[in-house]
């Protein structure tokens, strides 16, 4: 008897130990994963919105290269540079060409940590390259170099792309005569 | 054994919550990274309702006006001035000069930096009769005649016709036909049994025939490029100046018909075949130098946007 004392207090704590470790961390696991998903929907969230006003600036773009002839056309979208902390890369894939239809695109975001990825589908009259930027501001230019115009996405800063570039020679007063 | 109880009492005192501490530690580290979470979802919530930031519907706006303004300042042109190619060139770019001012301070509001400026003019030849109480004979006399040849488009067919003048019924009535590429359209004009005038419209397409909505003081006007006859609508009528290639333009039976007209054909007076028309201002009818259309370079900058585009103006 003498030597079972105080055996029944160490196998109690143990046992308190163990369960209130088994608990803490379920909760730590549990609230883990929650936060892991709800972290993935704030990022597919987030890319779907920034994936869609890519696309608006390319529809405009589209539309504004269409009216006359066309010399330049740069379309600047503003989009962030991070979605929920992480980086992503926007990626426009062909699924139909252009011909008498108008051309089909896909146009995916992927976030490069937790991988997600959001995929919008983009019609144009005119053809769209493939091609991939990073996230951020993004211009959609009109490349009128080929022998069919094509709108191509590149990626860059607001001032240096756009403000700042040199007025066009003649912008000013045609001369009279 | 009682010293070591001593001694964990001792420790365990010192040590005890130590599991529960980190545990809520760390359950309070998830509790902000999920603000945080939601944080970044408020903030998407909010970067969906903003606006995309591009004014694309600004820039085709201000170029469908500035095309509007082209336009009007083509006909205003037209119509006032007569003199020479070079004269009419000079006064388009003065007025569009001037427009391109008034919106150019428009749109400067907003920050936006717009110019429309004229880079090139299409010459024209216009063919009038102004006396409305002409036959549409030829300056001759000829009621069978061409009245223009080697033309490359037409526009603006206009007629003050007088309806007194007119035949009875579509036969050997006074004809227009319009022949191109697209094959040969005419427009007769002639009264009813009961006087009231009708325009039929032949073509590839088939026969039409429009009624005149209201004949005024005898006369009723034929306005082609609206498509209406007196005031009613005649859509057939708009097939008329759907041209490509040469356009060849005569008239038939000229003496069974009478009023004033105007049209203006692509392609000056050194280059069209003008055999039927006085030289201008001498007789009726007459041709005169004209403006068939012109190029119209539209630039539109803002901070998100660079829009450059050339569109040609011609007026229906």
């Amino acid at each position: 008897m003498t030597r079972d004392r105080a055996v029944s207090i160490t196998v109690n704590y143990v046992i308190a130990l163990a369960i209130t470790a088994v608990l803490i961390s379920g909760l730590l696991i549990g609230a883990g994963g929650y936060v892991e998903d709800q972290r993935e929907a704030v990022v597919r969230e987030e890319l779907r919105v920034v994936g869609e006003q890519l696309v608006a600036g390319i529809d405009d773009a589209d539309r504004l290269s269409r009216v006359g002839d066309p010399g330049a056309v740069r379309v600047g979208v503003d989009l962030p540079e991070r979605v929920a902390g992480e980086t992503y890369l926007i990626e426009v894939t062909e699924v139909r060409p252009s011909g008498s239809n108008p051309s089909r695109h896909d146009l995916t975001l992927r976030s490069s940590r937790t991988d997600v990825s959001v995929t919008l589908t983009i019609s144009t009259l005119v053809d769209l390259e493939e091609t991939s930027v990073t996230g951020g501001w993004t211009a959609v230019r009109l490349d009128t170099g080929g022998a069919a115009h094509a709108l191509v996405l590149a990626e860059g800063n607001a001032s240096s792309t756009l403000a700042l570039t040199a007025p066009e020679a003649d912008l000013g007063r045609e001369t009279l005569g | 054994m009682a010293d070591l109880n001593g001694v964990r009492r001792g420790g365990s005192d010192a040590d005890r919550g130590q599991l529960l501490l980190v545990g809520a530690l760390s359950l309070a580290v998830l509790f902000v990274a999920l603000a945080l979470l939601l944080n970044t979802a408020i903030y998407t919530g909010n970067l969906a309702t903003r606006e995309a930031g591009v004014e694309g519907t600004e820039a085709i706006e201000y170029t469908s006006a500035s095309r509007e303004g082209a336009v009007a300042a083509i006909e205003s042109v037209n119509r006032r001035n007569d003199s020479s190619h070079a004269m009419l060139s000079s006064a388009l770019r003065e007025t569009m000069a001037a427009w391109d001012d008034t919106a150019a301070h428009h749109r400067a509001v907003n920050g936006d930096a717009a110019n429309a400026a004229v880079v090139g003019t299409t010459n024209g030849t216009r063919v009038r009769q102004r006396e409305a109480n002409r036959n549409f004979s030829s300056v001759g006399g000829a009621p069978d005649w061409t009245v223009v040849d080697g033309a490359t488009g037409i526009r603006s067919i206009r007629f003050e016709v007088n309806a007194t003048r007119l035949k009875n019924g579509p036969t050997d009535s006074f004809r227009m036909n319009v022949s191109s590429a697209e094959g040969t359209r005419s427009l007769s004009l002639y009264n009813n049994s009961t006087d009231d005038p009708r325009a039929l419209i032949d073509g590839p397409e088939g026969t039409s025939v429009c009624p005149a909505g209201s004949v005024t003081g005898g006369t009723f006007a034929v306005d082609v490029a609206n498509g209406s006859i007196g005031g009613a609508s005649c859509s057939a009528l708009t097939r008329l100046d759907d041209t490509s290639g040469t356009v060849t333009v005569e008239y038939d039976d000229g003496d069974v018909g009478g009023g004033a007209y105007s049209m203006v054909v692509n392609g000056t007076s050194s280059s069209l075949s003008l055999p039927g028309l006085a030289s201008p201002g001498t007789d009726d009818p007459d041709w005169t130098d004209a403006l068939y259309g012109a190029s119209i370079r539209i630039s539109y900058r803002t901070p998100q946007l660079e829009y450059t585009t050339t569109v040609a103006v011609v007026p229906a």
